[in-house]
C-alpha cells in the first residue's frame, strides 16, 4: 500500500516481523519498514480491532509492537537493526509472555 | 552521574536547532535532547539524510544548512531521547531503554505541534492516517501511499500533501475541504496583513491554486466516515448541498490543521491561554521564551503554531535571552543582535491572523458522530462519552475518571481535544474555562524495571 519513491541512503538490512524476513535500509523506523508486509497494521487494541501507525512522530501510540522481545515499543521511534525481530501487538501486552517471542 | 548544564533544550526541531546555534555560539554549555534520531523535527524531518532531498523545494531544504550548523555549533545532542518530566532545574529522559536526569540552569521546551485530532467514523482503520504522518514517511523514508488516496480535511498541509502526491503522480480519488465557505471573507479583513510576507502568501496561493486545479476538490465537505470494502476503503461524506457522495481508497488521509504540543508545558503547570480561532491550548510566554516559571522556557509551535520561519527566529530569540540571563550578553548586545530575528517574527505574526482564519476548523466537524471512537486507546466512542457528559460531567478531568478516555498509553495526547469540545458543546461552556486533562509524569510509558534502576536525585546530591 506504500512504495518506494525514492531510494534510501542507508545500508540493506534484515529484520523479521512475524518471523518472515523484511529487507530494509538503515536510517528506517520499524514502524516504515512494516509497512508493506503488516498491511498497515501494527497491532490490535485490547478490544481486538486493528489498528494501524496513525502519526508516524510518537504521538498516538498506536504503533506499539514487541521488538526483540520487549512489548509497547513504539515502532515509530524504533530505528531498525540488522537481525530485529518484531511482533504485532495483540491488545495490551501479557508481561508474563514477555519473552516468548524469543 | 549527574551534570549541571548551562542549558537544556527538549526538541531538536527549527526553534531548538536555532537556540542551540546562540546559546552555544556565546560559550554556554548546551545539551540538545530530541526523540528522533536526526535533527530537524517534524518540518525539517531527516533533512540531512532523506532520500527526498532535494526533491521536495525550497521550504524543506531550507532545513540543511540550519542542521548542518547545529550539528557544527557546539552543542551536544541526545538522539532517541524521550522526555518524561521536567523541573525548572532538571529533566528526566529515557534512551535505549535506560532512563536518567540532566540539570540546567535554563531549560528550554521546544517540543512543537502535532496534527489536530478530529475523530471520526472509521478513522482506527489500517490505512487511514494524518497527512502529517504520510509527510514523515516521504520526508524520512522516500515511502508515497500507492492510491488511490482520498484526502480529507482543512488547513495548508492538506494542500501540500496535494502538490506531492500529485507531483509523484499518486492517484488522488479526491480531497476532500472541510472548512467552512465563509472562512475566506472573515480571513480578508487580514489581507493588509498577509502581504507582510509575499512570497509566502503566493505560494500558498498557488499552492491552492494547483490543487483545486489538479484534483478533484470537493468544497464545504460534512459528516465523513470511513468503512471496509473488502477491497480497500470507503469514504462516504456529504456535500454542501446535503447530498451523500462515496469514494473509494486504499489509502485515506486525514488533517484538521496543527496544535502545540503541550503535554510538556502543562505537566510543568506552566500558565497556558486558549487560542480562539484555532481552538486550541498553548502555553502563555514572552518573546523572549518567559513563561510562568522562571528558569523554564518555550519557543516555536510550542508556544503558537507559526510554521518553521517564525520558529527559528523565536528559537534564536530565546536563546540570546538566555545568553543574556546568564550573563554572557550584555542587555545592548542581545538587544542588537535580535532585530533580525524580530523583524522576521514581525513578519510572520502580521500573516498569520489571515491563515488562522482562513483554515479555521469548522465547529461541527469537532463535534464527533456518536459512532466514532474518541479515545483510541480505551476504545471509547462518542456515544460512550457523551452520554456520561450529558449525566453532569463538566471538565476533562472528570470525564477522564468516570469513563477512563485519555488512560491508555497514548495518555490523552489523542482524545483530550476532542473531549474538550464536547464537553463545552454539550454543556454551552466557554471553552477557555475547560483545560486539557492534567499531565502526569511519566509522559510516556515506561518499563518499570527503567525506573527502579534509575539513579535517585538524592543519591547525587
Amino acid at each position: 500500500m506504500f512504495k518506494k519513491v525514492s531510494a534510501s541512503k542507508g545500508k540493506i538490512v534484515t529484520i523479521y516481523f512475524e518471523g518472515q524476513p523484511v529487507q530494509t535500509e538503515e536510517g528506517m523506523t520499524v514502524a516504515a519498514a512494516v509497512l508493506d508486509p503488516s498491511h498497515g497494521w501494527s497491532r490490535t487494541s485490547h478490544g481486538g480491532q486493528k489498528r494501524g501507525p496513525y502519526c508516524q512522530m510518537g504521538v498516538c501510540h498506536e504503533c506499539l509492537m514487541t521488538i526483540d522481545g520487549i512489548p509497547n515499543q513504539q515502532a515509530c521511534l524504533t530505528m531498525v537493526v540488522e537481525g530485529m525481530q518484531v511482533y504485532r501487538q495483540d491488545g495490551a501486552p501479557d508481561f508474563h509472555k514477555e519473552n516468548s517471542h524469543e | 552521574m549527574s551534570s549541571v548544564w548551562d542549558v537544556i533544550i527538549v526538541g531538536a526541531g527549527p526553534a531548538g536547532m536555532s537556540a542551540a546555534i546562540e546559546t552555544a555560539r556565546h560559550g554556554l554549555s548546551t545539551l540538545v535532547v530530541d526523540r528522533q534520531n536526526e535533527p530537524g523535527g517534524q518540518i525539517y524531518r531527516s533533512v540531512g539524510s532523506s532520500p527526498m532531498s532535494g526533491k521536495l523545494g525550497s521550504d524543506y531544504a531550507a532545513g540543511l544548512p540550519l542542521v548542518k550548523r547545529f550539528l557544527e555549533c557546539g552543542a551536544q545532542f541526545e538522539a532517541g531521547a524521550n522526555v518524561w518530566d521536567i523541573a525548572p532545574d532538571r529533566v528526566y529522559y529515557s534512551q535505549q531503554g535506560k532512563s536518567r536526569f540532566v540539570r540546567a540552569r535554563q531549560v528550554l521546551l521546544a517540543t512543537g505541534a502535532m496534527e489536530r485530532p478530529v475523530p471520526l467514523p472509521g478513522w482506527t482503520l489500517p490505512g487511514v492516517m494524518g497527512s502529517g504522518a504520510s509527510d514523515v514517511l516521504l520526508k524520512s523514508a522516500g515511502l508515497l501511499p500507492e492510491g488511490p488516496v482520498v484526502l480529507c480535511g482543512n488547513g495548508p498541509l492538506i494542500l501540500q500533501a496535494a502538490v506531492h502526491l500529485s507531483h509523484f503522480k499518486v492517484p488522488v480519488a479526491g480531497v476532500l475541504l472541510t472548512g467552512r465557505l465563509g472562512n475566506a471573507l472573515r480571513a480578508m479583513k487580514h489581507a493588509a496583513g498577509a502581504l507582510a510576507r509575499p512570497g509566502y502568501f503566493l505560494h500558498g496561493v498557488s499552492m491552492a491554486a494547483k490543487t483545486l486545479l489538479k484534483q478533484k476538490c470537493v468544497m464545504g465537505v460534512r459528516d465523513v466516515a470511513i468503512s471496509e470494502n473488502g477491497q480497500g476503503l470507503d469514504v462516504s461524506f456529504a456535500t454542501q448541498g446535503g447530498k451523500r457522495k462515496n469514494l473509494s481508497a486504499s489509502t485515506v488521509l486525514l488533517h484538521e490543521g496543527v496544535i502545540s504540543e503541550s503535554r510538556i508545558t502543562r505537566l510543568a503547570r506552566l500558565r497556558h491561554a486558549w487560542d480562539q480561532t484555532q481552538r486550541y491550548w498553548h502555553v502563555d510566554a514572552t518573546v523572549w521564551g518567559q513563561t510562568s516559571a522562571p528558569g523554564l522556557r518555550t519557543a516555536g509551535d510550542t508556544v503558537t503554531v507559526r510554521g518553521a520561519v517564525a520558529a527559528r527566529a523565536e528559537g534564536s530569540l530565546v536563546g540570546l535571552d538566555i545568553c543574556r540571563e546568564l550573563g554572557r550578553l550584555p542587555l545592548a548586545d542581545r538587544d542588537r543582535e535580535a532585530r533580525p530575528f524580530l523583524r522576521t517574527l514581525k513578519r510572520c505574526n502580521a500573516l498569520q491572523p489571515f491563515l488562522d482564519e482562513y483554515f479555521a476548523p469548522t465547529p461541527s466537524m469537532l463535534q464527533p458522530h456518536p459512532d466514532a471512537i474518541v479515545c483510541r486507546c480505551e476504545e471509547l466512542t462518542a456515544g460512550d462519552l457523551n452520554a456520561v457528559i450529558r449525566e453532569g460531567c463538566y471538565s476533562p478531568d472528570g470525564l477522564k475518571a468516570q469513563a477512563r478516555p485519555g488512560m491508555g498509553t497514548c495518555q490523552g495526547r489523542i482524545c483530550g481535544q476532542a473531549v474538550v469540545e464536547m464537553i463545552a458543546d454539550a454543556h454551552g461552556l466557554p471553552l477557555e474555562n475547560l483545560p486539557l486533562y492534567t499531565a502526569q509524569p511519566p509522559l510516556f510509558p515506561l518499563r518499570l524495571g527503567e525506573l527502579i534502576e534509575m539513579p535517585s536525585p538524592s543519591d547525587l546530591l
